[in-house]
């Protein structure tokens, strides 16, 4: 597959992967008050499936085109690195006090241990190195 | 994976820059408008990852535990900085812009 489509395909998966982002945390926001517990959900999940997705390439299960669709594309639109960050500094409403070092360590840190962890889950599953 | 994924760094501190300071406007009494969220949610929280960031950092472990390392806690303390000074910035014009559309 070559010319537009694949990019086409990548750009129409990123607009389904934000907006995948944009409910869960919004679900998030009004089940707890807070867009924290949509933000770990997609991004650990978003780490699983890329691991999966890398995995499956890497053994030319998939094309290089649908790994790009669905990694940069679909999992590039769901996951964020931006919200993350703003969040660990600045606390939605919902978490009434502010705890610097514990947000840094348990939301910064931990997230991003988590996501190595789901990562490595998903490349195990499917013999992937990353 | 070899060399260390410098485009995801890139993306990822300058989207946390730039999201900070929109944060830091949104603050803003007056600025609240639903394009700020779209440009928060969609164009700056789509052009950060965390899922390469995850699998590029699995793939450095096996074979370069401590450049891994560096990159995960790198990461961390630029996007940190990058969103704290956007948000500073962002939060410093509150005085100069009363009404916004």
């Amino acid at each position: 597959m070559s010319g537009a489509l694949p990019v086409l395909a990548a750009i129409a998966l990123g607009a389904v992967g934000t907006l995948l982002r944009a409910e869960v945390t919004w679900w998030s926001a009004r089940r707890t008050g807070s867009t924290r517990a949509g933000v770990w959900t997609v991004n650990v999940l978003g780490a699983f499936a890329l691991g999966i997705v890398v995995g499956l390439v890497e053994h030319g299960r998939i094309g290089e085109d649908a790994a790009r669709a669905l990694g940069a594309g679909l999992l590039g639109g769901a996951t964020t690195f931006s919200t993350w960050m703003v969040l660990v500094l600045r606390p939605d409403a919902a978490a009434r006090r502010r705890r610097p070092v514990r947000d840094v360590l348990v939301h910064g840190l931990g997230m991003l241990l988590a996501g190595v962890a789901a990562a490595a889950v998903g490349l195990w599953v499917t013999g992937g190195s990353g | 994976m070899g060399a260390l994924p410098w485009g995801t760094l890139l993306v990822n501190v300058t989207g946390a820059g730039a999201l900070g300071f929109v944060v830091g406007r949104l603050r803003t009494p007056g600025v609240a408008s639903p394009l700020a969220a779209l440009v928060a949610t969609g164009t700056l929280g789509a052009y950060t990852t965390f899922s390469a960031l995850a699998v590029e950092l699995v793939g450095t472990l096996t074979g370069a535990p401590s450049a891994a390392v560096l990159h995960g806690l790198g990461s961390i303390a630029l996007g940190l900085g990058a969103a704290g000074a956007g948000l500073a910035a962002g939060g410093r014009r509150r005085r100069d812009r009363v009404v916004t559309p």
